[in-house]
């Protein structure tokens, strides 16, 4: 892809994110943010997937309605990178597979892709939130379940029945590092 | 992906996710009964409870533990045979054998000991909450037959 096109989906995707999140600011824990990340890195690869990760929260970790608070927001950008990371991975890995016939399968590994990424990442935040605040870390676990589960149930869902639709149109549309896929 | 085609691998991973949000939701409930059930063991109050079966026998339980006075009667082994009526609570119908009477006009209902007395417990035994140092004894109470007013024990 070329670098000005690749430079304007990763503003485009980041703005989309910050919307998607100030839009969804009142339903704790859900976020579509966590799923364009990873879709942008299926798509585009690692790196451009990972970079969107990362910007999305050096903008909404800084203008933050829950507030900012430095060990966590380094923490939610490292761990919200980790979807790009994987996504990219997971598009390589998936490269030679026909998304269309495949579909249920395909939403499986998706939904469950999802909901181990959510796991990490709650963990990551939970543990440095309980570093940073001093607190005993398995009573901010525990406390953290009702929110962590909210929140994997909600991108499970969420990664396993959309991920097929928006991949097959963002590369009908713009192509990526995938492109080859549809291929026959 | 060659593992698509394995169907068994994708049950696997649906039942993993499955196992996990399950371990998570049940850990958390048994966290909440734990300390639920650890914050009401502070709240227990150490009270003087007795048993008066009418007949000169007054035993005493001192230093019993319980939120409740039902609790409390519990704690101390009574063996006690009632109807719970919901929110009412429950009527005691008899205390360690000893049934009521109605031919007899006898009937059990708990005292708890103030300044001015021997004053008579106004709600049923598993709504009342004790007080630490509370004095309460259970009386098997003569009534008398017009007014139903309980006799104060003795």
């Amino acid at each position: 892809m070329l670098e000005s096109k690749k430079i304007c989906v990763i503003a485009i995707t980041v703005a989309l994110c910050i919307g998607s999140n100030y839009a969804l600011v009142s339903i704790p824990n859900f976020k579509a943010m966590d799923f364009f990340v990873f879709i942008s890195g299926f798509i585009f690869g690692s790196l451009v997937g990972a970079s969107i990760g990362i910007l999305v929260w050096i903008i909404y970790g800084v203008i933050n309605p829950y507030g900012f608070f430095l060990p966590v927001w380094l923490a939610t950008m490292f761990s919200e990178a980790i979807y790009g990371f994987i996504g990219g991975f997971l598009g390589k890995r998936a490269a030679s597979t026909n998304l269309n016939s495949n579909r249920l399968e395909l939403g499986v590994v998706f939904g469950a892709t999802g909901f181990f990424l959510t796991l990490v990442y709650d963990l990551i935040t939970n543990v440095v939130y309980a570093w940073a605040f001093n607190m005993p870390l398995i009573a901010v676990l525990i406390m953290g379940i009702p929110f962590a589960v909210v929140h994997e149930l909600s991108n499970t869902i969420l990664f396993g029945a959309c991920s097929i639709p928006l991949i097959t149109a963002l590369e009908k549309f713009i192509g990526g590092e995938r492109f080859g896929i549809f291929k026959k | 992906m060659a593992f698509l085609k394995n169907k068994w691998a994708l049950a696997a991973i649906v039942v993993l996710c499955w196992a996990i949000a399950a371990s998570l939701v049940s850990g958390y409930y048994y966290y909440q009964y734990s300390d639920l059930v650890a914050r009401l063991e502070k709240s227990k109050a150490t009270i003087n409870l007795g048993i008066d079966y009418g007949n000169g026998t007054r035993v005493w339980y001192n230093g019993t533990k319980g939120v409740t006075l039902y609790d409390a009667m519990l704690e101390a082994g009574w063996s006690i045979d009632g109807t719970s009526y919901g929110v009412m609570g429950m009527y005691v119908k008899a205390i360690n054998g000893l049934e009521e009477s109605m031919s007899e006009y006898r009937y059990w209902g708990w005292w708890s000991w103030t300044d001015y007395g021997w004053a008579h417990g106004g709600s049923a035994c598993d709504k009342y909450v004790v007080s630490p140092s509370e004095t309460i004894l259970w009386y098997y109470s003569p009534t008398d037959p017009t007014t139903f007013e309980m006799a104060a024990p003795p």
